[in-house]
C-alpha cells in the first residue's frame, strides 16, 4: 500500500522535472529542493499558523509557485541571454548551485533538526476487511492524485497549457503563432516548483522536513523520468506507480538498504539498452552517435 | 567501381527512408544524387558514411564490403564527407581543424608532419584565413571551405558531399565548382548530393534520382532531364513535358 | 656579455623543456612556493588545509580531464575515489599488507570501474552521460553503505596511516609529488594526440569520427585515466585520514569536485588546482559565517555559470591578454618618445 502512495508523489515530482526539462530542456538538479521547501511552507503553515491541513499544503503549493517565478526571472532569464551554446550543460549547473543554495539557506534559516508533524489528521480508516492505512496516508495519496489530474487536465485542456505543450514541442513555431516565450518559461518552471512543493507538503506527517530532505526525491523522479522517457509527462504517470511499487517490494524483501541499489540498476540498464526510456522519449532526442 | 550500392533498403521505425536502392559510381566521377526533399539522399550519404546501418544490402568499396563498418573505420578505408549543416571543433582553429583526420585517418601521429600537411590542404582549397583563427569565427562559406578541407585531409579516395552549393552566391558558386573540379583531377572520385541543377549539370558525370526512398531514374545529364518520372517528382504531373 | 650567455641559455632551454610538459612559469612558481611552504608555516592547522586544497584539487583536475575535454560531466565522481579508498582500506586491514603496497589496487580498482563506466556512457548524448554517471556512483555509495561485513559501512572503517609520527608534513609532501604527477601526466596526455582527440569528441563527434577518431576507443581511455587518478586520491585519502565512511563516495563530495573545477575553468586543469587553493582556504577562514559561506558557494557557482562560464581560468587568461596588450602599448609609446 505505502507503493502507491510512494508512486502518488513519484507522479508529482517526476511530471514537475519532465516539465521543465521538457519546456525548458533545464535537467533540473535543484528540483528535490523545491519539495524540501514545499515540506517546511506546510510545515509552518499547519503548526504556527495553525491552518487546516488542506490549506496548508495548497499554501504549500502557493509559496513554491511564488519561490519558482522569482527564481526563474532572477537566474534563468539572465543565463538564457548570456549563454546560448551549451545551454543545456550551463543550466544544470546553475541547478547545482542553486541546490547549494537552497539548502543552505534552509539550513541558515530553519536550522538542520527534524521538523515533523505526528499527522494531519487523526485516526485511521478501513478500505478492505484487512486493510488498515492512516487518514493521512490515504488523504496524502488523493491529492496527490487530485493535482495530476487537475494538472493533467489544466495542460490538455486549457489554452495556457496548449501553449506550454507547443513550447515543448517546438519553439520557433510557438514564437510564430504568438506565443510569449518568456511567460511559458516563467509558468513552466513555477508550476513544476509548485508541484514538487505539494509533494512535499503532502507527506509531511510521514517524512519529516529537513534542509538535505530533497536528495532522495531528486533522483527518484529523475529514475521515473528517465525510465519513462523524458519529456514524456503522461508516461510519468505509469512511470511513478511503477517505481512506487518496485521500491516497495524491493524493501519489502531486500531491506531499505538494498531497495535502491535494485532501482538504480533497473535505470542504469535502461539507460544502456533504451534511453529514450520504455515509452520513447519525444524530447529534442537522446542519441549521441 | 569504386563504389557499388546493392539493394539499399533503410527504415526508421515503420518509416522506409531507403528501399531497394542500386546504383554504382566508377572510379574517378564525379557522381550526382538528387532528388526532392525527404527522398532520402541524406540518409543514402549516412549508410555510406557509417552513421547509419542498413537493414538490407551491401555496401562495396573497391570490392571490400564495409556495409555496417563504423565512420571511424570507413575513414580509414579511404571515404570522407562533409556535412550538410557545416560542423567545425569550434574551439579549436582552423589548422587544427584540419589536423585531426591528419592525424586519425591513417594513425600518423608525427604532429610536424600533420601541421604541415594541413596547411597544404588549406592552401589548396585556398582558404581565405589565417590559418590561426578560431574556428567559431568562420562565416558558412568559410565553414563549407573548412569541411571540406577537413574531409580532403584524410586522403580519401572517394569524397561525399552533402549539399556543399547550398546557400552559395553565384560567385562563390562557381569558385566552388572549379575547386571540385581540382580535387577531382588529383584522383578522388566524388559522390555529391546536390539540390542546385546548375552545379550538377555543369560538373556531374553521372546522375541518379531519388525519389521517395525509390531509385527513379540513373544515367547521364541529358537522360535525366528528358525522363518522365523525373520530371513528374520535380515537376507534378501537370507538367511533365 | 659573453659571460652571462651560457647561463642563460640553460635557463632557457630548461624552461622550453619544462613548458613541453605544461609546467609554464606560472604553474612552476606554484608547485615551488608550495615546496617550500611547511618550512614557511609551522602551523600543522594551515598544512592540513593546504592538504585538503591539494587534494582537492588534484580531483577536480582528474575530473575537468573528462569534463572539459570529451564533455561528459562525471557527477559521480567521488564514488572512484571511494573506491581507491575502500579498496586500500579493506585490503590493508584484512590482509595486513602495507599502505604503501594499497596504492596499486586503489588505481586498479577504481580504474576498472572507470574503464566499465566508459563503456556504459558510451551511447549516451550529454545530459544523460551525466545522468548515468550520477546514478553509477549512487549504487556503488548505495553498495558501500550495504556491504557491511565489508566495508563496516556507516560504522566507518579505520584504516592505518601512511607515517607513524603524528605530523602532517610527510602527507603534504606525499600529496604535492601526486598533484605534481597529477598535473605533468595529464597535461602530457592532453598535448598528445590523444588530447586532440578528446576534444575533437568533445565538440563534435559526426565530424571527430568522419575524420577517423573512434570514440569508443578515446571515451574509454580518457574515463580510465580520471578514474584512475580518483582512485590514486583515493588512497591518500584513506590513509590520511585514517576514517572511511561512505559518505566520501556520496554526491555531496562530488558536487565539490565539479564546483571546484567549472570555477576554475573548465577545459583549463591547472583551473580546478587554483580555485581549491583559494577557495578552500578562504573557506575555512570564513567559517564563523557558517551556512552562509556554503550560500555563497552555490550563489557563486550560479553567477560564475552566467556570466563567467569559462571560470577563473578565462578571467585571468582575459587579464593576462590585457596585461600583454599594455605592455605593447606602453613599448610603443616609449618607442615613439626615443624616435
Amino acid at each position: 500500500m505505502s507503493g502507491l502512495l510512494r508512486g502518488g508523489i513519484y507522479i508529482l515530482m517526476a511530471v514537475g522535472l519532465s516539465l521543465v526539462f521538457g519546456v525548458m530542456n533545464i535537467p533540473n538538479f535543484a528540483h528535490g529542493e523545491f519539495y524540501m521547501v514545499g515540506a517546511f511552507f506546510a510545515f509552518f503553515s499547519f503548526t504556527m499558523f495553525g491552518l487546516s491541513p488542506i490549506i496548508a499544503i495548497l499554501a504549500a503549493g502557493l509559496g513554491t509557485l511564488i519561490l519558482g517565478v522569482l527564481l526563474e526571472k532572477i537566474i534563468f532569464v539572465p543565463l538564457r541571454k548570456k549563454s546560448k551554446d551549451e545551454w543545456v550543460m550551463n543550466s544544470f549547473l546553475v541547478t547545482i548551485g542553486l541546490s547549494i543554495a537552497l539548502i543552505n539557506i534552509a539550513t541558515a534559516i530553519w536550522g538542520s533538526n527534524f521538523k515533523g508533524i505526528p499527522s494531519y489528521w487523526e485516526g485511521s480508516i478501513k478500505l478492505f476487511s484487512s486493510v488498515n492505512i492512516s487518514i493521512d496516508r490515504f488523504v496524502g495519496f488523493v491529492v496527490a492524485i487530485a493535482v495530476v489530474i487537475v494538472f493533467w487536465l489544466f495542460l490538455n485542456k486549457t489554452k495556457i497549457g496548449l501553449s506550454i505543450r507547443a513550447v515543448a514541442q517546438n519553439e520557433r513555431g510557438a514564437m510564430l503563432v504568438g506565443i510569449k516565450l518568456s511567460s511559458v518559461y516563467t509558468l513552466t518552471f513555477a508550476l513544476s516548483c509548485m508541484l514538487a512543493g505539494i509533494a512535499g507538503a503532502c507527506l509531511l506527517s510521514i517524512n519529516p522536513a529537513y534542509p538535505n530532505m530533497g536528495v532522495a526525491p531528486l533522483y527518484k523522479s529523475w529514475f521515473v523520468v528517465i525510465l519513462v522517457g523524458m519529456g514524456n509527462i503522461g508516461g510519468s504517470i505509469a512511470g511513478g506507480l511503477i517505481v512506487g511499487m518496485l521500491e516497495a517490494f524491493s524493501f519489502y524483501f531486500l531491506g531499505s538498504g538494498w531497495q535502491d541499489v535494485v532501482s538504480l540498476s533497473a535505470i542504469i540498464l535502461i539507460l544502456v539498452f533504451k534511453p529514450a526510456g520504455i515509452f520513447g522519449s519525444s524530447v529534442k532526442g537522446v542519441w549521441g552517435k | 567501381m569504386i563504389l557499388e550500392m546493392l539493394h539499399i533498403t533503410k527504415r526508421f521505425g515503420g518509416l522506409i527512408a531507403v528501399n531497394d536502392v542500386s546504383f554504382s559510381v566508377r572510379e574517378g566521377e564525379i557522381f550526382g544524387l538528387i532528388g526532392p526533399n525527404g527522398a532520402g539522399k541524406t540518409t543514402l550519404i549516412n549508410v555510406i558514411s557509417g552513421f547509419y546501418k542498413p537493414e538490407g544490402g551491401r555496401v562495396i568499396l573497391n570490392g571490400l564490403d564495409i556495409t555496417g563498418y563504423p565512420p571511424h573505420r570507413i575513414c580509414r578505408n579511404g571515404i570522407s564527407r562533409t556535412f550538410q549543416i557545416a560542423h567545425s571543433f569550434h574551439k579549436m582553429t582552423v589548422l587544427e581543424n584540419v589536423m585531426v583526420p591528419t592525424l586519425f585517418a591513417h594513425s600518423n601521429f608525427n604532429k610536424m608532419e600533420a601541421i604541415k600537411k594541413a596547411e597544404e590542404i588549406l592552401e589548396f582549397v585556398q582558404f581565405p584565413l589565417p590559418s590561426q583563427t578560431p574556428a567559431a569565427k568562420l562565416n558558412t562559406m568559410q565553414l563549407k571551405r573548412l569541411d571540406l578541407a577537413r574531409a580532403l585531409a584524410s586522403d580519401c579516395k572517394l569524397l561525399l558531399l552533402d549539399e556543399l552549393a547550398a546557400g552559395l552566391t553565384p560567385t562563390e558558386l562557381n569558385e566552388m565548382i572549379l575547386l571540385i573540379k581540382r580535387i577531382r583531377d588529383k584522383g578522388v572520385t566524388i559522390l555529391t548530393i546536390e539540390h542546385v541543377l546548375k552545379f550538377i549539370m555543369q560538373i556531374c558525370d553521372n546522375i541518379v534520382v531519388v525519389h521517395y526512398g525509390h531509385k527513379i531514374c540513373e544515367g547521364c545529364c541529358q537522360e535525366i532531364v528528358d525522363d518522365e518520372a523525373v520530371q513528374k517528382a520535380y515537376l507534378g504531373e501537370k507538367y511533365v513535358l | 656579455m659573453q659571460k652571462a650567455e651560457p647561463k642563460g641559455n640553460y635557463l632557457t632551454t630548461t624552461t622550453t623543456t619544462l613548458k613541453k610538459y605544461g609546467l609554464s612559469r606560472g604553474v612552476l612558481l606554484l608547485f615551488l612556493v608550495l615546496a617550500i611552504a611547511p618550512l614557511v608555516l609551522k602551523n600543522e592547522y594551515l598544512i592540513h588545509l593546504l592538504i585538503s586544497s591539494l587534494l582537492y584539487g588534484s580531483l577536480a583536475m582528474g575530473f575537468d580531464f573528462t569534463a572539459g575535454n570529451i564533455n561528459i560531466v562525471n557527477v559521480g565522481y567521488a564514488a572512484f575515489m571511494g573506491i581507491g579508498a575502500y579498496a586500500t582500506g579493506i585490503l590493508t586491514t584484512r590482509l595486513g599488507i602495507s599502505p604503501w603496497l594499497g596504492l596499486i589496487p586503489a588505481i586498479v580498482f577504481a580504474g576498472i570501474l572507470g574503464f566499465l563506466t566508459g563503456l556504459l556512457t558510451l551511447r549516451l548524448r550529454g545530459i544523460f552521460a551525466a545522468i548515468m554517471t550520477w546514478f553509477l556512483g549512487l549504487t556503488l555509495y548505495a553498495a558501500a553503505a550495504n556491504l557491511i561485513d565489508l566495508t563496516r559501512g556507516q560504522l566507518g572503517l579505520s584504516v592505518p596511516p601512511l607515517f607513524d609520527s603524528g605530523s602532517k608534513i610527510p602527507y603534504f609532501y606525499i600529496i604535492l609529488v601526486i598533484t605534481i604527477i597529477v598535473y605533468v601526466l595529464l597535461q602530457l596526455v592532453l598535448r598528445s594526440h590523444i588530447g586532440i582527440a578528446f576534444n575533437a569528441i568533445g565538440q563534435d563527434v559526426d565530424s571527430a569520427q568522419a575524420s577517423g577518431v573512434n570514440p569508443v576507443k578515446y571515451k574509454v581511455i580518457n574515463f580510465t585515466i580520471s578514474c584512475m587518478i580518483a582512485g590514486l586520491l583515493g588512497w591518500f585519502y584513506a590513509h590520511f585520514v585514517g576514517i572511511l565512511t561512505p559518505e566520501i563516495m556520496s554526491t555531496k563530495v562530488s558536487v565539490e569536485i565539479l564546483a571546484l573545477a567549472y570555477l576554475g575553468g573548465r577545459g583549463s586543469l591547472w583551473g580546478g588546482l587554483l580555485a581549491a587553493l583559494v577557495l578552500i582556504p578562504v573557506f575555512e577562514y570564513l567559517r564563523f559565517l557558517m551556512e552562509f559561506r556554503l550560500i555563497i558557494y552555490g550563489v557563486l557557482l550560479i553567477l560564475v555559470m552566467i556570466f563567467f562560464p569559462g571560470g577563473i581560468a578565462s578571467v585571468l587568461k582575459s587579464l593576462g591578454k590585457v596585461w600583454q596588450k599594455s605592455i605593447q602599448i606602453f613599448r610603443q609609446m616609449r618607442e615613439k618618445r626615443a624616435g
